[in-house]
């Protein structure tokens, strides 16, 4: 593992927490698109350097501007903001130190899949914890961008061919659970008049 | 011929009934689908033969797919289920507004052909695309009617099984650093030449991922949550759709994928999957006796049968036994829980009513449904002789024979739970006092649902009575994963 690689994975996983936790939605847009251009510039670095066009459509450029397009409709302040942030300075110290440490502290799991780990976690937290169905569109994104990029560099020659055009097919398929996700945002604030998903619970039993 | 038959013909017959939907006149809608859903179902079966009775290989035009035993079996399913489901949608989509209408049935079309990708795909990453088609037109079909409790219900959909989809993905992106190839043939193989070298950290996180992905969409506990509300909140046959053939797929899936780990499969593992089965069973029966709603008890009840199926394959990784109960099932639960949804399509469609509370009497006005919803709570109450009781009775056995006669006596009581569920509603809606008597809007069963209804109940009734013919195409299916 390169000081490069290490070095923008570790500004990848910073930018995907800032988008999570940041109020705006519209600032989480664009933190996510830079969350993006660094997952291309790192995606550039593998050994399928052209799947780096793919992850910056995608993850730069197509779903930052769904949301954009989105948002236009929308709050663009979290109205009820839930508490972790310190929770993920916490995560965030944890993943810092597992880059740091290059890869020693998790037995037998590659940089790339301690990123993917990572931005997994990132992800996770942004759709069990928070209240909000756009975070939720971003915590998705983050997710498929660390599995995305686990998957170009783990992919050997052998079985290349194939499997990198259904890893663009995959990003496609993001892209398609993340507009959904924001339709319906867009639906559930049109009839309930919030995006908070904490007060949209009406079916118990 | 065989061209015709290969799975992305099919594929390509389903797309093509959804594109004709646009351009048929207004009044005319779903028939283009129901037309194409019955060739593709026509030439499926054809293909389930030769793969699964004949035991030839059916060609592919792509490396995408490979009809072999199992997935011919489930893909047969899913598209008798899909146009015996689009038949009953004339009757039932006919009061709607017509756009409306297309939108249904264009997602529909795309529904059936993804699920029926899904059980055909050759390898990991295949199974994750269809996987995640299927979430995301499955979604718009929860949110047909645009409701504030369907949003909520596709959305809770939508992100569980989308999580679900990206932990599938891991064990993907895992196997990939192994430098082997993702089809399922080939993982079976890399598992036996390496057990002895892989790391057990790696076989664990494979196997989490493997089971939790795909149980997220099969809906066993502790990730059930998005089953009871989408299926409750969708239109009936799509409803009939979800638990009768999409978690039925998931759970072939995962019997692929565990079936190809089979070589490293440990003892923590296989306790693992025998205590989520055992707790899924329990949870969904208990759950289900308390509801009111039909729909949200027969979502319940599926949640009640996967765990049988769980449970089964659990046992299935030791002996055979419990991986044959695990196949019936899923053969069994298609088909009578299809045909219980299309019943509660037509209890919508005739006295506009979901809450079997509000309902009662109705063998009088409609005695035909009322006796097709006999024989499938009798059927998954475990009752012989009809279909579900033999599948049952297998996993029973496995269970008892592996030594756990805690486990088959809490599954033998949870299926008396089931009875009395199942009972308890069949009482409620169909016997006692007319309580729509007044009602001047309570109509006959409509032809097209009473037929997808008496289809399938047929089938469960020859199947009780002729089990060892289906036990036999069960065992071919499961011929090649067994090896």
């Amino acid at each position: 593992m390169s000081y490069v690689e290490s070095a923008i994975s570790v500004i990848l996983v910073i930018f995907g927490i800032l988008a999570v936790e940041t109020r705006n939605l519209r600032y989480s847009a664009y933190l996510l698109g830079i969350a993006g251009i660094l997952g291309a510039a790192l995606a550039g670095l593998s050994p399928h350097a052209i799947e780096a066009s793919m992850v910056l459509l995608v993850y730069g450029v197509a779903v930052p501007s769904m949301m954009l397009y989105v948002l236009r409709k929308l709050p663009p302040v979290e109205r009820e903001p839930v508490g972790g942030g310190t929770s993920m300075a916490l995560l965030a110290l944890i993943a810092l130190t597992v880059f740091a440490a290059g890869g020693t502290l998790v037995r037998g799991l590659t940089w790339y899949q301690q990123l993917a780990v990572a931005m997994f976690i990132v992800g996770l937290y942004a759709l069990l914890v928070k209240g909000n169905i756009a975070k939720f569109a971003v915590g998705l994104a983050i997710i498929d961008e660390g599995l995305h990029l686990c998957s170009v560099f783990s992919a050997t020659e052998y079985v290349g061919g194939v499997v990198m055009i259904q890893s663009a097919l995959c990003s496609l398929i993001t892209l398609t659970v993340v507009g959904m996700v924001l339709y319906l945002a867009l639906l559930a604030y049109q009839k309930t008049g919030t995006i908070n998903s904490w007060s949209l619970r009406r079916l118990v039993g | 011929m065989t061209c015709l038959i290969a799975p992305e013909c099919i594929l390509s017959v389903l797309l093509i009934g959804a594109l004709l939907e646009f351009v048929m006149p207004k009044n005319r809608n779903g028939i283009p689908t129901t037309v194409f859903s019955i060739l593709a179902f026509i030439a499926a079966s054809y293909g389930a033969k030769l793969a699964i009775l004949d035991g030839e290989a059916v060609d592919t035009l792509t490396v995408l797919f490979n009809v072999e035993g199992l997935g011919a079996l489930t893909g047969w399913l899913v598209l008798l289920l899909g146009a015996l489901a689009m038949i009953a949608s004339l009757s039932y989509m006919s009061e709607e507004e017509q756009s409306l209408q297309r939108e249904y049935y264009v997602f529909s079309a795309l529904f059936i052909a993804s699920m029926y990708g899904m059980a055909v795909a050759a390898d990991l990453l295949t199974l994750y695309i269809f996987l995640e088609i299927v979430t995301v037109v499955s979604t718009v079909l929860v949110i047909h009617d645009r409701r504030p409790e369907s949003i909520e219900a596709g959305l809770k959909y939508l992100v569980l099984c989308s999580i679900g989809a990206s932990v599938l993905l891991i064990s993907a992106v895992l196997l990939l650093s192994q430098q082997t190839t993702l089809r399922f043939t080939d993982l079976a193989e890399f598992f036996l030449e390496n057990k002895e070298t892989l790391d057990m950290g790696f076989v664990n996180m494979c196997f989490v991922a493997f089971f939790l992905g795909l149980g997220v969409k099969a809906g066993i506990v502790p990730v059930h949550f998005w089953l009871p509300d989408a299926l409750a909140e969708a239109p009936a046959p799509i409803s009939a759709l979800l638990s009768g053939a999409m978690i039925q797929v998931a759970t072939c899936a995962m019997i692929r994928s565990v079936l190809a780990m089979r070589p490293v499969i440990t003892a923590e593992m296989v306790q693992i999957m025998i205590v989520v089965g055992i707790i899924t069973i329990l949870l969904g029966a208990l759950l289900a006796l308390v509801q009111t709603d039909i729909k949200r008890l027969l979502a319940y009840s599926s949640i009640d049968e996967i765990g049988y199926i769980v449970l089964g394959l659990g046992l299935g990784t030791g002996t055979t036994v419990g991986l044959y109960g695990a196949v019936f099932h899923i053969i069994n639960h298609a088909l009578v829980k299809g045909m219980l949804f299309l019943i509660s399509a037509a209890l919508i469609v005739t006295v506009h009513e979901r809450d079997m509370r509000k309902l009662g009497g109705l063998v009088k006005v409609i005695p035909g449904t009322a006796f097709a919803f006999m024989v499938g709570a009798l059927s998954l109450g475990g009752v012989p002789p009809l279909n579900a009781f033999y599948s049952k009775f297998l996993i029973y056995k496995a269970a008892f024979d592996a030594g756990y006669p805690a486990i088959t006596w809490l599954a033998v009581i949870a299926s008396f739970i089931a009875l009395g569920y199942y009972l308890r509603a069949g009482h409620m809606i169909f016997f006692g006092e007319l309580k729509v008597h007044s009602n001047p809007e309570v109509k006959k069963t409509p032809l097209s649902i009473a037929f997808a209804v008496g289809v399938l109940c047929t089938l469960s009734i020859l199947i009780g009575i002729f089990p060892q013919y289906v036990l036999q195409i069960v065992e071919k299916a499961l011929g090649g994963l067994i090896k």
